[in-house]
């Protein structure tokens, strides 16, 4: 149970506090709603590019990193498909710094084109050494191609390719921060050791200032309902034949996605899961397999991904993933199993609220999604899973025309 | 008006002397450390046994004794144990190292009566399964082959057995041969000899009921603690070194380490060298990060820290690079290292690095599992249980000066092993 309060400003940022007296360590976590969902295919790997400019000096401050180490603060930011998320922890006597820096890369950047030509070298290095330089590294790239066909989760957040990322220019970086990195498209998180008051006090003083930005109307694509199965198969230099099957399932905030959730864990999450049992344990044709949810905003995927052992070929691979999943669509799932599965979620649930930050990241999330009430109610929604409604699932989105199959041969040296 | 332009007031982080635990001895010599505090019930125990490669005739042996322990025990099948994992929503974590060896449960409080002798069952009746032992053995060498085209797995292996030289207990790197010839014989004695008497401590951290914990602890967990430690571990320091470079093959970029002997985390310098470190690469406003990263753009990365083990420290400097950059980066690298010996840091980076390594503290013990997690690193490198608290203070008092004369000290000339891998 995370308890918050909230608040929002004239301007349209919404404001949370989540007080814990017992650490004494504050977080600020600002949440903006942009995404590699909101780029255009031309354009992609923009908003990350962009989360790297933040840290390039803001209209007042030249530097970001260095007042907040000498407050003695710590900081970061990811992107993902959906959002854009920066959060910073500070001993919490020192949380004003932590507001001074956020409010004024809010307020403007410095758009200093040697940031830009610098930070475009470092992304292409991330892009290099997280993706191309890595076996498998170009999985995510091949699999949402395949899966996605109009929505623009058909790329990753490091963007389609390098191109894309060299080509960018400090015009499409003002529009983009003129567009989106405004109050009214985002979300503010003060958790630890801050009382409501004085934080929301600190808000009002920092980001109270900060002009609203224009409305934002988003037109992404929907995808459309697939129609008929695809297979697609490549070859790369890696060790091991690799094995991708994914299905389209339910966004985040839709009503299905805990079920869809928890059918993906009776598949494939752990050693007792049913692929890994029966694939691994049993039959041997893989030497690893699970399966789990993207858990995206818009409908995302499901996916079950393993390595083969050698000497098995994909025909027998792919024969062995479905006879698991005919089962299940045949006879369901047990009470054992479900009861099972449930207590991993509470468990990963529980170990998720340990730290004062994750627990401002959820908040964050959860506002991002709509209503921070819903962090609260995660367990309650997992909770009232039945068995009927995971065979129901499974009856929608196990089928053949919703299914998206990556044999990944390891090429032959 | 506001002010925007500088900085809020603030002031020095606080420190909060490290909360210890609550320490006994159990009946065979295993000693018990618990921190209970905390608003989510949940835990985490680890068991340590100060085994790993370093004492190993066969590198891979430890690791595969340890992976092995899942497959199944005298009275529980493989399929068994895992069931029962899940079903509680546990989380079992096997790590097996140079020296020290780790096995980790996670889970809820209220299962702990289940869990704690399961895991005594686990580690201690392991039954080292033929057939398994074949199938986890596959699965290990096709998980090295991976490992194995990744230019970043290497470089810093190359580093380590550059600097202690080849045939050192600390220099082993394994091979699919070392994982093809281990045998379900060699696992039993492993485990007889290293790890059924090897459970010297046990760290349990988390919000649970105390006496029950204590309770199950006793039950289950209360080994003869015999083990002795093998003698004789090199201490032989190679200090002068010619440049590795290896190649892999469709690389599209390169990894370098540079890397030479450290001071040890137990000597009394050892907090200004480390400051010297953190200043050098230990943080993200660190010198080098500025110069490659937010100057260059040479790098997504780059950081520099210190690897400390019972018979020799080192420090290790490591980052993924373009093909090209390679050997202006490790000019940048020397450069840099070159520049601390020359000329003294500003009080001002001086004042950020200390608030930065108090700040980082403070973040960094925060919970329950911070604090276990701090411990640890107490009880397997032998420091003194105010080491945290000593550390700290000398940290708030090194001057620009005393940093000036220790990279003097360690940064000799030629010292350095250079590693590429491209």
């Amino acid at each position: 149970m995370i308890d918050f309060h909230t608040q929002t400003l004239a301007n349209g940022l919404q404001v949370l506090v989540h007080h814990d007296p017992n650490t004494n360590i504050a977080v600020l976590n600002v949440a903006y709603r942009v995404g590699s969902r909101d780029e255009e295919e031309d354009h992609t790997g923009f908003a990350h590019l962009f989360e790297h400019l933040m840290f390039g000096g803001s209209v007042n401050i030249p530097s970001y990193d260095e007042p907040l180490q000498k407050a003695g603060g710590e900081n970061n930011a990811y992107t993902t498909p959906d959002l854009t998320n920066y959060y910073l922890t500070l001993p919490a006597n020192n949380i004003e710094t932590g507001f001074w820096l956020e409010s004024d890369r809010m307020l403007g950047l410095s758009f200093d084109p040697r940031v830009l030509e610098v930070q475009r070298k470092v992304v292409i290095e991330e892009f290099n050494q997280r993706y191309l330089n890595q076996p498998y590294g170009n999985v995510w790239h091949i699999l949402r191609e395949l899966a996605y066909k109009v929505h623009p989760y058909r790329w990753p957040t490091i963007g389609k390719n390098i191109a894309h990322i060299e080509n960018a220019t400090m015009a499409q970086v003002k529009a983009f921060f003129k567009k989106y990195y405004v109050p009214n498209n985002a979300v503010l998180v003060i958790a630890g050791n801050s009382k409501p008051d004085k934080a929301f006090a600190l808000a009002e003083k920092w980001f109270g200032p900060i002009p609203r930005g224009g409305e934002i109307s988003r037109d992404i694509p929907r995808e459309p309902a697939q129609q008929q199965k695809r297979l697609l198969e490549v070859q790369e230099q890696v060790p091991a034949h690799a094995y991708y099957k994914a299905f389209h399932i339910p966004g985040r905030s839709a009503a299905g996605y805990h079920t869809a959730d928890l059918l993906s864990d009776i598949l494939g999450r752990g050693k007792s899961s049913r692929l890994y049992r029966q694939l691994v344990e049993t039959d041997k044709l893989f030497s690893e397999i699970s399966a789990y949810v993207t858990g995206s905003v818009d409908p995302g995927l499901m996916v079950i991904s393993g390595k083969l052992t050698e000497g098995t070929g994909f025909d027998r691979a792919e024969a062995g993933v479905n006879k698991i999943l005919h089962g299940l669509l045949a006879n369901g799932v047990t009470r054992q199993e479900l009861a099972k599965v449930k207590n991993q979620a509470f468990s990963s649930l529980a170990f998720s609220e340990v730290q004062v930050l994750n627990r401002a990241m959820n908040l964050a999330y959860f506002a991002l999604l709509g209503d921070a009430n819903l962090v609260n109610l995660e367990e309650e929604k997992l909770q009232a899973v039945t068995a009927a409604d995971i065979a129901a699932m499974a009856a929608t989105v196990l089928s053949e025309n919703n299914s998206n199959t990556l044999f990944y041969h390891a090429k032959q040296s | 008006m506001l002010n925007r332009t500088t900085a809020p007031k603030h002031s020095p982080p606080e420190f909060n002397p490290f909360p210890l635990p609550q320490k006994y001895q159990l009946s065979g010599g295993t000693k018990v450390y618990l921190f209970n505090q905390g608003s989510q019930p949940v835990f985490q125990i680890e068991l340590i046994f100060p085994v790993g490669s370093a004492i190993a005739k066969n590198p891979a042996l430890p690791a595969l004794c340890f992976e092995m322990l899942r497959e199944g025990s005298t009275t529980m099948s493989a399929e068994e144990i895992n069931h029962k994992l899940d079903f509680f929503g546990a989380f079992l974590g096997l790590k097996p190292g140079i020296e020290n060896s780790f096995v980790t449960l996670y889970g809820r409080s209220e299962f702990l009566g289940h869990l704690i002798p399961l895991l005594a069952e686990i580690v201690f009746q392991p039954a080292f399964d033929e057939q398994a032992l074949v199938k986890q053995k596959k699965k290990m060498v096709q998980e090295l082959a991976i490992k194995q085209k990744k230019t970043n797995y290497w470089a810093p292996r190359l580093l380590r057995q550059n600097i202690f030289g080849e045939g050192h207990p600390y220099s082993k790197i394994i091979s699919p041969e070392d994982i093809k010839t281990v045998s379900r014989k060699d696992l039993v004695e492993f485990h007889q000899q290293h790890v059924f008497p090897g459970l010297q401590n046990i760290l349990l951290a988390g919000a649970y009921d105390n006496n029950l914990a204590n309770s199950l602890v006793a039950d289950s967990l209360a080994m003869n603690y015999t083990y002795a430690q093998p003698v004789g571990v090199s201490t032989r320091k190679n200090n002068s070194f010619s440049p590795i470079t290896k190649s892999i093959e469709h690389a599209t970029q390169a990894s370098i380490a540079i890397g030479q002997h450290a001071l040890s985390i137990r000597e009394r310098s050892y907090p200004a060298y480390a400051f010297l470190i953190k200043i050098l690469g230990g943080y993200f406003g660190s010198r080098l990060m500025k110069k490659l990263r937010e100057e260059k753009g040479l790098t997504y990365g780059i950081y520099a820290y210190t690897t400390h083990l019972k018979n020799g420290s080192y420090l290790q400097i490591a980052a993924d690079v373009t093909h090209n950059g390679v050997d202006k980066s490790i000019d940048l690298i020397l450069d840099e290292i070159n520049k601390l010996k020359h000329t003294k840091a500003s009080s001002e980076e001086i004042d950020t690095v200390k608030n930065y390594l108090l700040g980082e503290y403070i973040n960094n013990s925060t919970t329950v599992f911070d604090f276990a997690d701090l411990y640890k690193k107490i009880i397997t490198q032998g420091l003194r249980d105010d080491y945290y608290n000593s550390f700290y203070k000398e940290i708030s008092s090194v001057t620009p000066k005393e940093v000036l004369s220790i990279a003097n000290q360690v940064f000799t000339n030629k010292s350095f092993s250079i590693v590429r891998v491209k």
